[in-house]
């Protein structure tokens, strides 16, 4: 038994063990919205992810050089209309495309590709500050999101699927506004707090650390 | 001689180059980052540093190998009102933005700004462009999060000197506090945004025949 103690313990040695956190992690991204008119619609946005580089790394590792990711946001129902709107039940995507180029006047070049994340914005609120000094024309969004699917969900810890951070700009009076949309987002998604990446660490280091 | 004059006349019109009203262009610098305050009263200050991860390529920043990053500083607190639903909007001094590039890369946050490594690391590097902050306002929710935007007097760096002499320029964007977005210790706020700049007072040259083919229609 003492044996069997020992092989257990060498093979806890050789076991693969979590790192140290990175630094901050998020998916920042700018974007169209299309707002409904009346309590009962939807909202949709259709954006594109930014390639943070060395300054911003993504949740997940993304292939920038060779793919376009792109974010959309669709059937987020419009429950209360007041100061702040509030909507619930929508859905949200992040696409990985190496074929297209996202393009604000046709929305499928948004959403081809693959399923890199998909899930459910389970809540946000809009901030329009129009509500409250008419010659406001930006305002904010405050929301959560939840991942439930995806070809790259798996690589997210179970525990830290849920609960992210759903935060955007929106400015209805912005230069960069799309013909037919109503407002400019500039946004990020992002867990409470960094994902911790598995890294293979020797029992030494571990313990070098304490 | 008249015929001669008349012809060369109407070859010199032809060939003339002439300054147009270029078509309303915005250009785009889009930044992360974190601030800090003092609080929202009166005579508070609130500092911002932040680094971009988009960069109109007219300005040929390459991302890649090079930062570019921001300051803003000397804002000031002036007052603020409860404007309703929990908002407060509050309105800030003159400030200023300054915007580095910056081959080495080098900007790091710290903790508990300021500190040895911001905002001197986001400070080096050659000035891509200085400006005046003016006008800048909050939208201050109850839960933290919010707005802010205000616009900018261009005075300096490589960016005013090369493509933007005649640029009007928009800053703007949403701040989380204490909404569950990731922060910095001792940093009170995290900052998404962009800088807008408008080449609408820009000039493109044009031929004579250009010029005639727009009203021609």
């Amino acid at each position: 038994m003492k044996r069997m103690s020992t092989i257990l313990v060498v093979i806890l040695l050789a076991g693969t063990l979590p790192g140290l956190a990175a630094a901050q992690q998020l998916f920042d991204f700018f974007g169209m919205a299309n707002l409904p008119a009346a309590e009962g619609g939807s909202l949709s946005m259709f954006g594109v992810i930014r390639d943070g580089g060395a300054a911003v790394a993504t949740p997940l590792p993304l292939d920038f050089a060779n793919y376009e990711y792109t974010i959309v946001v669709e059937d987020l129902v419009l429950v209360t209309d007041d100061y702040p709107e509030t909507y619930a039940g929508g859905t949200i995507t992040i696409y990985r495309d190496a074929s297209s180029t996202a393009d604000y006047a046709a929305t499928g070049t948004f959403s081809d590709g693959t399923a890199v994340l998909s899930g459910v914005v389970s809540s946000l609120e809009l901030f329009h500050y129009s509500d409250l000094v008419p010659s406001a024309t930006g305002g904010s969004g405050i929301g959560t999101v939840d991942w439930t699917g995806g070809a790259r969900l798996d690589e997210i810890a179970p525990g830290d699927q849920d609960g992210w951070g759903f935060f955007t700009a929106t400015n209805s009076g912005s230069g960069l506004l799309e013909p037919g949309y109503d407002e400019v987002w500039d946004g990020k998604v992002e867990p409470a707090t960094p994902i911790v990446g598995t890294e293979r660490m020797s029992w030494g280091a571990v313990k070098a650390m304490y | 001689m008249k015929e001669l004059r008349t012809t060369l006349l109407v070859v010199f019109a032809s060939t003339v180059i002439l300054a147009l009203p270029a078509a309303a262009q915005i250009r785009v610098i889009d930044y992360l980052g974190y601030g800090w305050e003092t609080g929202q009263s009166a005579g508070d200050e609130f500092h911002f540093l932040g680094i971009s991860d988009l960069v109109d390529p007219i300005f040929g920043v390459d991302l890649s190998v090079e930062e570019l990053t921001l300051y803003t500083t000397n804002l000031v607190v002036l007052g603020s009102v409860d404007v309703g639903g929990g908002t407060t909007m509050i309105s800030y001094s003159t400030g200023t933005m300054e915007i580095y590039q910056d081959p080495l890369q080098d900007s790091d946050w710290g903790i508990n700004p300021p500190n040895a490594t911001a905002p001197s690391t986001f400070v080096n590097g050659d000035l891509f462009f200085s400006g005046e902050l003016v006008d800048l306002v909050m939208f201050r929710n109850s839960d933290g999060s919010g707005h802010f935007s205000g616009s900018l007097n261009g005075t300096g760096g490589s960016m005013i000197a090369g493509s933007c002499s005649n640029c009007v320029y928009s800053w703007g964007g949403t701040f989380t506090s204490g909404t569950g977005a990731q922060l910095i210790e001792g940093y009170s706020m995290q900052v998404d945004g962009v800088l807008e700049i408008d080449e609408a007072v820009s000039t493109d040259s044009a031929a004579w025949g250009s010029v005639k083919a727009l009203y021609s229609n």
